[in-house]
């Protein structure tokens, strides 16, 4: 289901879509320009896809082009070209959007549709002889393009110049024989890209064959790399084939390259110079062909000037190619995006279908058809019900929670924070036989419907453990300390003087601003304060916590 | 002279804009939602179909204008000795006409003559284009 705007200044356009494609979200018409950027602005500017007319018959105050100087002649002109002007000022927030301008052949407008013929995400829509099946084909082709760039199997590229950018440098450096660097945080899915992206696209026939670094017991790392003949050391029972012999004509995946001792460096050093592995205890040379992708967290740079990591290694495993991955705190323009695209994968898992098959049956309705399905609406819901359809509802709240919570753990917390919610937000649902609270809004009386609490989430976001990632120049660490004999009341006390002792830091010592994030209201500002007061937090001492 | 002739090469430009005007306006949208019928309607979607694109051929908010509405808004009569202008006044005095709670024989004519319309302001609109071209060539030589 992709969200789709139309700007036109006719409403009948809109119309025949919502009936024609009726699976997707219709925006609009936006009849003019500062329609459009209100719209877009008020998705989060998550659309899939534009629509737009060239021929604006609106007002003159309303058209690009024009001011008070401009002849009849001139508006009329911008008239007809409006779409153009909009298209022009679209491109400057939104290089990557895709836009389908409708425009007859021949209309005399030739030289300003040249201007945009090269752009990669223009599409001309001849629509004077559009009927439906050649619109849905059209707007389909070019949303399945989208989703071809948006995602590679379990990742998420997203929208994003940025991102898309990286995809484009990984698809480049996958081929051919040279090594490639994956650096980045922790859990921005560096093992995935490389067995769903590089892996594929290096396309080469031999297997994908990964190993952590950081779960391989240091004394046992070069022979799980290289092998090891029987009795080669104690253990070694049998002969053994190394992780680069099992992904020869492969790729061979090994991340925490920082882990590595300066011995095994060495040995690693020796098999990309030589193309060959001597088992360890052995004197045979097996040659191997391996496609090598590396991953870490640290800055292997820094690591060579600290001498922890051999500089010649370094230059082997090609540092040209190295591809950095952003923390998830730095995409959160996209974690409405991200949301839908994890919900996505996760109403395909047996677990989440069971649950869902088992809240329908709990409220009443009857599995007659198959079984349920779920899908996911993000600040509003799909018109109507329909029989066997769990709607799961991200209200404003809790996505901005989501937004607003730096993810230490980057993707992989991401994912498992809404896998954690869709479950718990489905067995409370089975436990009370109805959706869970109180449904207030369009959800009310909707048992359809089930909303992911903003005070879930916020639960799922704080941990027992917790602390803060240390990012850079001005970071700090809390820590709670649970001893045996803690009541819970104090260790309950000791979370909450944690969590707003967090909260006062990010929002900067704004009471008005925790007000907004704790209550949705910033009109809380004094009860805010007041608990503050009473955990006995001091303002003067966090001050200087503050950025 | 009422047609491309007797136009001052200063009056081509509006002209232009005027024909292209209609040919969005009423061209485009007299038969779009027919358009967007599966192929085999019933008579009732196509009656709904036609209504909209005969009665609603232009809306903007609640502002709503007929074909016939819109024609007689935009008929570019400095150009009615050029073919195309009688024929869509012929063609939309019978579309006004059409009883639209008619049976499907009646629509489907009716679907027809609204093809033609678009058809009409098409060809108008493309003739004077390729004819400004021509005299354009013609004043360069």
């Amino acid at each position: 289901m992709a969200e789709i705007l139309v700007i036109d200044d006719q409403t009948r356009t809109t119309e025949l879509c919502r009936r024609v494609m009726p699976e997707h979200t219709w925006h609009g018409p936006a009849q003019c320009w500062e329609e459009a950027r209100e719209i877009m602005r008020s998705q989060g500017q998550d659309v899939d896809l534009v629509l737009l007319d060239i021929h604006f018959d609106i007002p003159d105050n309303l058209l690009l082009g024009v001011d008070e100087k401009s002849s009849e002649s001139e508006v009329r002109q911008a008239r007809r070209r409006q779409g153009f002007e909009i298209l022009a000022a679209l491109r400057r927030s939104q290089p990557d959007l895709p836009v389908m301008l409708m425009t007859a052949r021949d209309l005399g407008l030739e030289k300003a549709a040249d201007r945009h013929r090269a752009e990669e995400y223009t599409y001309f829509l001849q629509d004077e002889d559009l009927d439906a099946a050649s619109l849905r084909s059209q707007v389909e082709g070019i949303l399945r393009a989208r989703r071809g760039t948006e995602r590679d199997g379990p990742i998420y590229w997203g929208r994003s110049m940025g991102m898309r950018r990286i995809r484009q440098r990984l698809i480049t450096v996958a081929r051919g024989r040279l090594p490639v660097i994956l650096g980045g945080p922790t859990g921005t899915g560096k093992s995935l890209i490389a067995r769903h992206l590089v892996h594929p696209r290096s396309r080469r026939k031999g297997k994908f064959v990964a190993v952590d670094l950081a779960t391989v017991p240091p004394h046992l790392i070069a022979a799980h790399l290289f092998g090891s003949v029987r009795g080669a050391y104690t253990g070694s029972v049998a002969d053994r084939r190394g992780a680069f012999e099992e992904a020869n004509g492969g790729t061979l995946f090994l991340d925490e390259i920082g882990n590595l001792d300066e011995s095994v460096q060495k040995m690693l050093l020796t098999v990309l110079q030589e193309g060959a592995v001597v088992r360890l205890g052995d004197t045979k040379e097996r040659n191997v062909d391996v496609k090598l992708v590396v991953a870490t967290n640290e800055n292997l740079e820094e690591m060579v000037r600290k001498k922890r990591f051999r500089a010649d290694l370094y230059m082997r495993l090609n540092p040209a190619a190295t591809v950095v991955l952003p923390p998830l705190r730095e995409r959160r323009m996209e974690i409405e995006a991200l949301v839908r695209f994890a919900l996505e994968r996760l109403s395909g898992e047996q677990v989440v279908q069971e649950l869902v098959n088992e809240y329908l049956v709990s409220v009443g309705e009857s599995l007659d058809a198959g079984a349920g399905r779920l899908t996911i609406a993000t600040r509003k819901l799909l018109a109507d019900s329909k029989p066997g359809v769990v709607q799961l509802l991200f209200p404003d709240r809790t996505l901005r929670l989501l937004r607003q919570h730096r993810w230490p753990g980057n993707l992989r917390e991401f994912m498992m924070t809404v896998e954690n919610a869709v479950t718990l937000t489905l067995a409370e649902a089975i436990g009370a036989g109805q959706p869970p609270g109180s449904q207030k809004g369009p959800s009310a009386g909707r048992i359809d419907v089930l909303q992911v609490r903003p005070k879930l989430v916020r639960d799922l976001l704080l941990s027992v453990r917790l602390e803060e990632e240390i990012d850079g120049d001005a970071g700090w660490t809390t820590e709670l300390r649970v001893r045996a004999n803690d009541s819970l009341n104090k260790v309950a006390v000791d979370v909450e003087r944690q969590y707003f002792t967090q909260l006062y830091v990010q929002h900067n010592g704004d009471f008005e601003a925790m007000s907004k994030a704790l209550l949705g209201d910033g009109e809380g500002a004094r009860k805010v304060q007041l608990r503050f007061n009473q955990l006995g937090l001091k303002v003067r001492e966090l001050k200087g916590r503050i950025r | 002279m009422q047609s491309f002739a007797g136009l001052a090469t200063e009056q081509w430009p509006d002209a232009l804009e005027a024909l292209a005007d209609i040919r969005h306006d009423l061209g485009k949208y007299i038969g779009f939602e027919v358009r967007f019928l599966g192929p085999d309607p019933s008579v009732e979607e196509l009656r709904m179909a036609l209504k909209s694109d005969l009665l609603g051929t232009r809306k903007r908010g609640t502002e709503v204008e007929s074909a016939w509405g819109l024609w007689a808004r935009l008929r570019p009569d400095f150009l009615r000795d050029e073919p195309e202008v009688g024929e869509i006044d012929t063609l939309l005095e019978a579309l006004e006409k059409t009883d639209l709670e008619s049976g499907m024989e009646e629509l489907q004519t009716a679907a027809v003559l609204a093809t033609q319309v678009a058809h009409a302001t098409r060809r108008l609109h493309k003739r004077a284009v390729v004819w400004v071209e021509q005299q354009s060539n013609c004043t360069t030589e």
